[in-house]
């Protein structure tokens, strides 16, 4: 009976697509585009969000995390890492972990294969407990052997693909800052949404891993991860407790100033996140959830926006159904038989939007990864999503059934059999209005939000932060190469016409926005204390950056008395300092850990922070040595990164040069927004359309409906424009409606998004307006030909219809 | 087979109330031919319309083989009318999409009628009407009497005990209006209750009994001569 009532329902579900060609197109074009958005959506979410399957016990997996405490600093944050020094704590007898491993990350240069070419890997530098804490397991060799070893390494199948090719990596030598490895296994790549990305896995004390002096011992910073398994029977709430503690205890907090802990202050917060809380921890993961947020949010948006539509075409075509529906009642057909047959014509209709959706999403799925930068062409045609995806094209064609089916079975028989159409209720127009306005106010929602996005995140390319980076290229250090080197490339540099200026920094201004910070007094003072953000520069830097001097100048320290340290100031740190103008801050002595620096200097106001943070007052000391990153500014930014790429070999031949535009970097820290904003934009373009399609073909009923109404009025005078007010009548209260609902809407959300940045772009009502003034200009076009068609109507053909 | 007692049907319209049907007490027996006629707007479809269930009395009692159906809801009413009751409109009332062999078939996918014995009935209802020939054309393609035609086949095929038609001749040229009515007095003579609204005295003169009304109440009820 089921079979048979199923197999009559898909055969009147293909009838009715058939019948209405070009409004069954409409539906399942725009249910499809929509179901692909929230698709791909959907993928990208599982990635970022659910844990790496392989993980065992992830609630029982801990990652620590460290937020400083600065006396003078408002703005600190959980860092999402941990000091090394934690997991010597760590490893004594009591400890309240069962295992734990230190992770550091780095891009490393491996010389291997046949050719004895140079490939950059990403190597995780980590403890043997790691293995066991991640679940990895190896296809060849064994991974926890590679760990314990200094002299091994585990490669993943993407890094020996990349560095042998096809040939087996089991067994074979590298070449790695000079030393020779040996492959001793090789594991699965790891997931896209792994906690642990990596090509190679190395022992922690490999002489690769180059740290920082200190970096193991130091309590106060935050050098990578440190992760650990709970004891049984133990809380993440207890876990915390217990590293915060042991922070508190360690006798290298002592040396910090004493307002770090006056009053029972603490210094420093450490606690436990369990691995599946990680994702959504740390202000970058906030924001991209956020973002991520605001996506899902628009993927669902136009779902509604393309169901309202089906249900409103498909009421219509209810009403234009009755005789066909008040036969098959006077047949014997049920209420429950006529809201089956209903179900089973709309589920025909979303399972094949469903199906459209599958593959626009297996076709789209290469570009969108791309530009979501999260492979996931392999998970397009995975069971789960697929299932899903089934029984939501399901349950939709359950949910937009309902509302036809309430109509067509309710329309009275006999008036309808009679041949005295019933036309919709009050409460069924009033509905479908309603429907309408939602519509309106989804695309207006989508558009408003799209431009407050994209706004922000052209404002945020063009901010000033006192420092310019046209022109500049960044070049990384190899971490193994020593002093002496750096500084002979840049000696060699410096001899080329293709080179201007060059300065050392920690890294490449703009490219950080935290940064390391210092803790400074004046003088002797103990208080008050000042916190200010610290960087390591030499003497061309401000030449380099173009940031203008407004007090002293730039003057080296001494090169025999090492006490002797000089620093330029910004103007920030000026103000930060309670000082009226920049001259009365040369020759200030400020003070950090026993050190005095002086301050030859003040520059303008210089901001690292990008438009996220506060600015913090910065401080600049000046060294002789060489850093991690030199900065090149020269005439032509090509012969410049020619220049660099030719010289680079002679100095560092095991090592890939590491050479960007300083400008990229920068940009980098607004991707996500800026990529997330293109992607809302799109998807606002595309409810235009199905708010458009939705318009479109209610238009055409309107018409329809009224025409004895609009000939009528016209054999009794009525102009065009009369006409065409009394049809624009019944969309604008509408679309008013939904400019309430839809631009308020993208107000307090758009509100919401900027409230993240300190920096917000003044964008006024532009956003709301643009929006409005798109759907006005969409439900324009769309009715414009039914308008027309309701201009030409003939009265004798209208009349005796 | 059937007794309305007291029937009432009323229709409102904001504040305005219309009296179609005013006390109608009737009873009509198995195998009657029973013909309704009467003035424009005097209330007769709107009594088929009851008499069919398609619509609700708004008092009164309707006992279709001994049960009230008055008061039975939308599912009740559905599950009596199945192939019990068959309807022949004025206007035809076929469904374009469907072929005529689909739209004869239509009566019997509500109902009990095993899968493999529903071609052979619909076949025999074409041919008895003569209009297997046409099997696969659509409604649009026929002749206004070829469309009355499918539309009694479709009305029959379940083999009701009722039949009501409303002004089955009304678009027709008499010549299909005769063969109409010959079909309908066949069907009655093999004891289908059959009960029509008709304009024409002709045609209600060859019922066995006819029903005059004159708004909404009962004015001859008499037995043809």
């Amino acid at each position: 009976m089921l079979n048979k009532f199923t197999r009559l329902g898909w055969r009147a579900g293909w009838r009715q697509l058939l019948a209405d060609p070009a409004f069954s197109a409409i539906v399942i074009v725009g249910l499809s585009a929509a179901l692909t958005v929230c698709y791909l959506i959907g993928l990208l979410m599982r990635s970022q969000l659910l844990p790496d399957p392989v993980l065992p016990d992830p609630q029982r997996v801990v990652s620590f995390d460290f937020k400083s405490n600065m006396p003078g600093r408002e703005d600190e944050y959980w860092t999402g890492q941990a000091p090394f020094a934690l997991y010597m704590a760590l490893a004594q007898p009591g400890s309240p972990v069962t295992q734990s491993a230190r992770v550091q990350v780095s891009d490393v240069t491996f010389r291997a294969g046949t050719q004895q070419s140079l490939s950059k890997l990403k190597v995780a530098f980590s403890d043997a407990d790691i293995v066991s804490l991640f679940g990895l397991k190896a296809i060849q060799g064994d991974v926890l052997a590679a760990l314990k070893d200094r002299n091994s390494v585990a490669l993943s199948q993407r890094g020996a693909e990349r560095l042998f090719g096809n040939a087996n990596a089991l067994g074979q030598q590298v070449l790695v800052a000079g030393s020779s490895l040996t492959i001793r296994a090789v594991v699965p790549n790891p997931a896209n949404n792994s906690l642990l990305p990596f090509d190679a896995l190395m022992s922690f004390e490999a002489p690769a891993n180059s740290l920082f002096e200190g970096a193991k011992e130091e309590w106060y910073t935050n050098t990578g991860q440190v992760y650990g398994r709970l004891m049984p029977g133990a809380t993440v709430a207890q876990l915390s407790e217990q590293v915060q503690a042991l922070l508190d205890q360690a006798p290298g907090m002592k040396k910090y100033p004493p307002a770090f802990t006056a009053n029972g202050r603490k210094a420093a917060f450490l606690r436990a996140v369990p691995l599946v809380q990680v994702p959504f921890e740390g202000p970058t993961n906030r924001h991209r959830m956020l973002v991520m947020t605001g996506l899902a949010v628009s993927a669902l948006v136009m779902l509604l926006l393309a169901c309202i539509n089906y249900v409103n075409l498909s009421t219509v075509r209810t009403l234009r159904r009755q005789r066909e529906f008040s036969i098959r009642k006077s047949l014997g057909a049920s209420p429950s038989r006529l809201f089956g047959q209903f179900v089973l014509e709309s589920s025909f209709v979303t399972l094949a939007a469903g199906l459209f959706a599958l593959a626009l999403a297996w076709v789209l799925a290469p570009s969108f990864g791309d530009w979501v930068e999260m492979p996931l062409q392999e998970q397009v045609l995975d069971t789960l999503p697929c299932v899903s995806l089934m029984l939501t094209c399901i349950v939709l064609g359950i949910l937009t059934a309902v509302y036809p089916a309430r109509v067509a079975i309710h329309t009275p028989c006999a008036e309808a059999l009679s041949g005295r159409g019933h036309s919709e209720s009050a409460a069924g127009k009033r509905l479908r209005q309603v429907l309408t306005a939602l519509q309106f106010a989804a695309a207006m929602l989508m558009a408003g939000l799209a431009v407050v996005v994209m706004g922000q995140a052209r404002f945020m390319e063009t901010l000033d932060n006192g420092f310019k980076t046209e022109g500049l290229l960044a070049i990384t250090m190899p971490g193994s190469a020593n002093a002496q080197t750096r500084l002979a490339f840049q000696e060699a540099l410096a001899h080329q016409s293709a080179v201007s200026f060059s300065s050392w920094g920690f890294d490449a201004l703009g490219s950080n926005p935290g940064g390391i910070h210092a803790s400074l007094t004046k003088g002797s003072e103990p208080h008050p204390v000042y916190d200010m953000r610290y960087n390591e520069i030499s003497e061309n830097f401000f030449s380099v950056y173009q940031i203008p001097l407004l007090a002293g100048q730039v003057i080296k320290p001494s090169a025999t008395d090492p006490k002797d340290m000089t620093a330029v100031i910004d103007l920030g740190a000026v103000h930060a300092l309670g000082l009226k103008n920049p001259q009365d801050a040369i020759g200030l002595a400020l003070q950090s850990r026993g050190r005095v620096v002086r301050v030859v200097g003040v520059s303008g106001r210089v901001k690292q922070e990008g438009a996220r943070g506060p600015a913090s007052p910065q401080l600049f000391r000046i060294t002789l040595k060489p850093n991690d990153a030199l900065i090149v500014r020269g005439p032509s930014n090509e012969k410049l990164r020619k220049t660099v790429l030719e010289t680079w070999p002679r100095y560092f031949p095991n090592e890939i040069a590491d050479v960007d535009s300083v400008s990229n970097i920068a940009a980098a820290l607004y991707k996500i927004d800026s990529r997330y904003g293109s992607l809302i934009a799109m998807c606002s373009v595309l409810a235009l359309l199905l708010a458009g399609f939705g318009v479109y073909a209610l238009a055409a009923y309107t018409v329809r409906r009224n025409t004895r109404e609009i000939v009528l009025r016209k054999l009794h005078g009525a102009s065009g424009s009369h006409i065409v007010l009394r049809l624009a009548r019944e969309f604008a209260p509408l679309l008013a409606l939904g400019a309430l609902v839809g631009l308020g809407a993208a107000w307090y959300l758009g509100q919401h998004y900027q409230s993240n940045f300190v920096a917000q772009a003044q964008l006024g009502v532009w956003p709301f307006a643009l929006a409005l003034g798109l759907v006005l200009l969409m439900t324009i076009l769309a009715a414009t030909r039914h308008i027309v068609a309701a201009l030409k109507l003939r009265p004798v053909l209208a009349l005796s219809e | 087979m059937i007794i309305l007692n007291n029937i009432c049907k009323l229709h409102r319209s904001g504040d305005v109330e219309t009296r179609a049907l005013n006390n109608i007490n009737l009873q009509i027996k198995a195998g009657d031919y029973l013909a309704v006629t009467g003035p424009s707007g005097c209330g007769k479809s709107t009594l088929l319309g009851i008499l069919g269930m398609l619509d609700v009395p708004s008092s009164g009692e309707y006992h279709f083989d001994g049960q009230d159906v008055a008061k039975f809801n939308e599912a009740r009413l559905s599950q009596i009318r199945r192939g019990r009751i068959g309807f022949i409109f004025q206007n035809f009332n076929l469904i374009d999409d469907l072929s005529v062999a689909e739209n004869i078939g239509l009566a019997l996918e509500y109902g009990n009628v095993p899968h493999q014995e529903r071609g052979a009935r619909v076949g025999a209802a074409m041919e008895r009407l003569g209009v297997a020939h046409r099997a696969k054309h659509r409604p649009s393609q026929l002749s206004g009497g070829q469309q009355q035609r499918v539309a009694i086949a479709r009305a029959m095929v379940s083999r009701p005990a009722l039949l009501l038609a409303d002004e089955p001749t009304g678009n027709l040229d008499s010549a299909h209006g005769d063969e109409v009515m010959r079909i309908l007095r066949e069907l009655n003579a093999e004891g289908t209750t059959l009960v029509m609204v008709t304009h024409s005295h002709t045609h209600a003169a060859q019922a066995g009994r006819v029903l005059r009304l004159l708004d909404g109440a009962v004015q001859v009820d008499s037995v043809a001569a």
